[in-house]
């Protein structure tokens, strides 16, 4: 399990981008403060962090996203790799 | 489970929502209390870049478990890139070297590290002159210092250089015979308050994102900034660029010149700055033609100085660069423009450049031509890879030439104050310039009976085997060579280490205390947080185990004056710690010792640092830290400036102090624009530019490791023009070999990538250790700074299934 914290910066302070988020189950969308917004997001992986990520980037009225803090307290180990040549 | 997961979310949302108000109000936060979830926060500076954004660290059962932005952090303001938010997974991979190995029959065998410190320590002894140390802009400050006072104040060579050669010598070059100092006058802070930036073949969108993120941010505000981008190919950053300016590669002292040209010609100059504050110099023919002609070369007139600029017209400029002369018109036009603020940045492009000291000088000339300097918001910068580059390899002097605090090794004066505060006797620094990073690597591939004088040869935090250029003849050349020695500090298996006799486990980031020095003069401090594991050390403690070895075998070296080891450190309370036994060496704070030390030679150049306890305070301070008349000490954001730098003299406005010819100013050069060291021809019809990716740092050893970045970005490929390929019948995916007159490589095409390389250019990202585009490159090197040109040579592909 991975939980984000995300800056998403908005074009403009809009309910319905607010309201799209806020009905997504693996996000957590905090009080906006003028145009930028604090949004938790809960991923099962990486795979679907990405994901979600992308569908927020894709909104309308979102202009840009920042992360700003991360937690893997519970990294799935089998999933490191050490490359070799 | 279940409430761990709820305080995990809460805890992210509360880390988003401060940042969000704290941008909203563009404040800083108060800092967070303390939580009471087992997790414990410490500050420290990013492991990856040269930005030197600041990480909130949580640690839990001696284990990173969390990271975040840090708001009280003026660098990133909270916020982080791709790699910073996973860079405690880098202390993670699953094959970290836990103990120290020997290479016996061909093979890597544990030993213990009584056997690897008395196996460097005979091989120093057998032959000091033929030993070297090959060191980084990743070393911390106290590491870096304790390498250097090792060999030069130590064994009396000055074998020693570090791996920032390779990324930075030619901005040092730029800067010492401009302003007489290295390093940058301007900040960060000019990205807030610029209305133009002009980014010279530097993709920070990718390569420093936060600091871009800085630009963007103002944009969201509703300000206007103008973002030029002139590249070789179009990036992510020409995305977001207003304008995109693309040129033949090694054609950018051509633009300059243009802009000085016009900026003479339309009598759009600034005489008034020019003539209070610069004098001009030309770039001898033969750069190396005297002992002062790299840093002073040859004076000349303004008079002389516009003659030689006449033939740069706009036309002659669009014929050698390809960019269209309104738009070096446009260009000049800014800078003929006193009402707006212009920052230029630039890393790379300029730096790994077979002219890359002259492309340095030329960004600088333009500014100060035209008084675009000493504002806020007005100023040249330079950007750097490493976190340390400008901290350890520049300011503690870790470079053949170079002694601590801007000193020199050829400066008789330099030697002899370096020797009285090593307490060393007069005459220990060897009066000779060691060997730089090329010649070192090529000495150390020579057989000894050919002149390869370098015999044993110590990396520590860095990886040489995949980042050198010209592979094949620098680093590889090694194997099958019984008599050469390599020794690599590491804390993975790397392409280095697969040539290594003798491998040694390090600690890494907050497995140790630490201090970085960024881009932008920021000293930085952090505190070990978690052990390393299995029995990996400190570098610098191997360093200092090594000396006391030698003190123990009787080399002469490594006692002072005084009959002392050289490395004799004292705690708080005064009292001397056998460092150099493991078990003692966290027995009182060894950086902060090593730190205090080095303090006292940054006076000199006015580079002045405050105590380490102010550090430890502070999210990094910027240098000349000034104690005021209260007793606080006060950190300079402007240097040269009157209004924000100390040292500058009342009613001077703008005084270059340490100026090459003596009197206050600096100096506009002039260089030609020449032609690479090698271009496209009919057996080799491409240009091959190589360089980074936003998801992987340098080599890749650490972040190939981290899942998140390795899936993200899981190999390395080669960009092309899709025309290229179509003409060749190349698609998208397929394996195709590139070849040079190095090497060739087979790795995979992406056409209509990431990158957009225009018609007979191909660009390959030097992250992947599987596909190394460095047995490639060209390894020509910079006459004044020895930086090679890694942006530059000439290729060619074919399909795999046809290549010989």
């Amino acid at each position: 399990m991975l939980t984000v914290g995300l800056l998403v910066i908005l074009d403009s302070p809009s309910p319905h981008v607010m309201d799209r988020l806020r009905a997504h189950p693996a996000m957590t969308v905090g009080e906006v403060a003028d145009r930028w917004l604090p949004v938790a997001v809960e991923a099962d992986d990486d795979e679907s962090c990405r994901e979600y990520h992308d569908w927020i980037a894709a909104q309308p009225g979102v202009a840009f996203i920042d992360v700003v803090h991360v937690n893997f307290e519970e990294p799935d180990a089998d999933s490191n790799p050490s490359p070799s040549p | 489970m279940i409430q761990r997961r709820e305080f995990n979310k809460l805890a992210a949302l509360a880390a988003a929502s401060a940042a969000a108000q704290a941008r909203a109000q563009q404040s800083s936060p108060a800092p967070k209390p303390a939580t009471n979830d087992g997790i414990t926060w410490d500050k420290a500076p990013c492991r990856f870049c040269g930005t030197g954004c600041h990480v909130r660290v949580g640690v839990k059962n001696d284990r990173v478990v969390a990271i975040e932005g840090d708001q009280l952090a003026e660098v990133n303001k909270g916020l982080l890139c791709v790699k910073g938010y996973h860079v405690g997974l880098a202390l993670y991979g699953k094959d970290r070297l836990t103990q120290p190995l020997l290479r016996r029959n061909g093979v890597l065998e544990p030993i213990s590290w009584e056997e690897a410190i008395e196996t460097i320590s005979q091989k120093i002894m057998a032959a000091p002159e033929q030993f070297a140390i090959y060191g980084s802009g990743q070393w911390t400050i106290p590491e870096g210092y304790a390498a250097n006072k090792f060999i030069k104040g130590g064994l009396g060579s000055n074998h020693i250089d570090p791996n920032a050669r390779l990324c930075m010598a030619s901005a040092v070059t730029g800067f010492l015979s401009v302003y007489g100092v290295d390093e940058p006058a301007g900040c960060y802070d000019d990205l807030d308050k610029c209305d133009v930036l002009i980014m010279w073949g530097n993709n920070m969108a990718e390569m420093h994102p936060v600091l871009f993120s800085r630009v963007m941010d103002r944009r969201t505000r509703g300000e206007k900034v103008t973002i030029i981008d002139l590249g070789t190919r179009r990036t992510r950053t020409t995305e977001f660029s207003d304008h995109y300016l693309e040129f033949r590669p090694h054609s950018d002292l051509a633009i300059m010149n243009g802009i000085a040209h016009l900026l003479i010609k339309q009598n759009a100059f600034d005489p008034k700055f020019v003539e209070r504050f610069c004098n001009f110099r030309k770039a001898p023919k033969d750069p190396l033609a005297t002992p002062s002609a790299p840093l002073h070369g040859d004076a000349m007139s303004f008079e002389d100085y516009k003659a030689a600029l006449e033939p740069y017209t706009p036309e002659l400029v669009e014929k050698l660069s390809g960019v269209p002369a309104e738009q070096i018109r446009m260009l000049a036009g800014l800078f003929a423009n006193k009402d707006i603020r212009i920052t230029s940045t630039w890393c790379m492009g300029f730096n790994q450049h077979s002219r890359g000291t002259n492309a340095n000088r030329l960004c600088h000339g333009i500014h100060l031509l035209s008084g675009h300097f000493g504002r806020p918001g007005d100023a040249p910068t330079s950007l750097t890879g490493q976190p340390s580059a400008c901290g350890t390899a520049r300011e503690v002097g870790t470079m053949c030439h170079f002694l601590p605090g801007g000193r020199l090794i050829l400066n008789p004066e330099h030697r002899k104050e370096t020797e009285t505060i090593w307490n060393v006797p007069e005459g220990r620094i060897n009066p000779k310039i060691g060997h730089h990073t090329v010649l070192m690597w090529e000495k150390f591939c020579t057989p000894a009976d050919k002149g390869g004088d370098i015999r044993t040869l110590w990396v520590q935090v860095t990886n040489p085997g995949q980042s050198l250029p010209n592979l094949h003849k620098l680093f590889k050349a090694k194997a099958g060579q019984p008599d050469k020695f390599l020794i690599v500090s590491d804390v993975y298996r790397t392409a280095t280490t697969e040539l290594a006799d003798l491998v040694l486990p390090s600690a890494m980031w907050v497995e140790k205390n630490g201090m970085f020095g960024n881009s932008e003069r920021r000293t930085q401090q952090w505190f070990r947080m978690v052990k390393p594991p299995g029995d990996a050390r400190d570098d610098a403690w191997q360093m200092i185990a090594v000396a006391r070895r030698l003190h123990d075998l009787g080399h002469a070296g490594m006692k002072d004056k005084d009959g002392r080891f050289l490395f004799t450190l004292k705690n708080d309370k005064g009292e001397e710690v056998p460092v150099w036994e493991w078990p003692r060496y966290y027995d009182m704070n060894v950086d902060k010792a090593l730190f205090e030390e080095y303090r006292a030679f940054s006076r000199y150049k006015h580079k002045d640092l405050a105590p380490y306890d102010e550090y430890v305070k502070a999210r990094g301070l910027r240098w000349p830290v000034v104690q005021q008349q209260d007793g606080t000490w006060r950190e300079t954001k402007f240097r040269f400036s009157e209004f924000d730098d100390p040292y500058v003299k009342k009613g001077a406005e703008i005084q270059f102090y340490h100026s090459v010819t003596k009197d206050d100013k600096a100096l506009i050069w002039f260089a030609p624009a020449e032609k690479a060291a090698e271009e496209p021809d009919a057996d080799f019809p491409f240009w091959l530019c190589t360089g980074r990716v936003l998801e992987h740092w340098h080599t890749g050893s650490m972040t190939r490791r981290i899942p998140q970045l390795h899936a993200a970005m899981p190999h390395s490929y080669v960009e092309m023009h899709p025309e290229d390929a179509r003409e060749r019948g190349l698609a998208n995916g397929e394996t195709i070999v590139v070849k040079t007159r190095r090497g060739e490589l087979r790795l995979p095409v992406w056409i209509d990538g990431r990158g957009h390389p225009p018609r007979g250019s191909l660009f390959i990202p030097f992250f992947d250790e599987r596909l190394m585009c460095n047995d490639l490159t060209l390894g020509e090197v910079d006459p004044i700074s020895k930086e090679p040109d890694y942006k530059k040579c000439a290729a060619t592909v074919a399909r795999a299934s046809s290549a010989p």
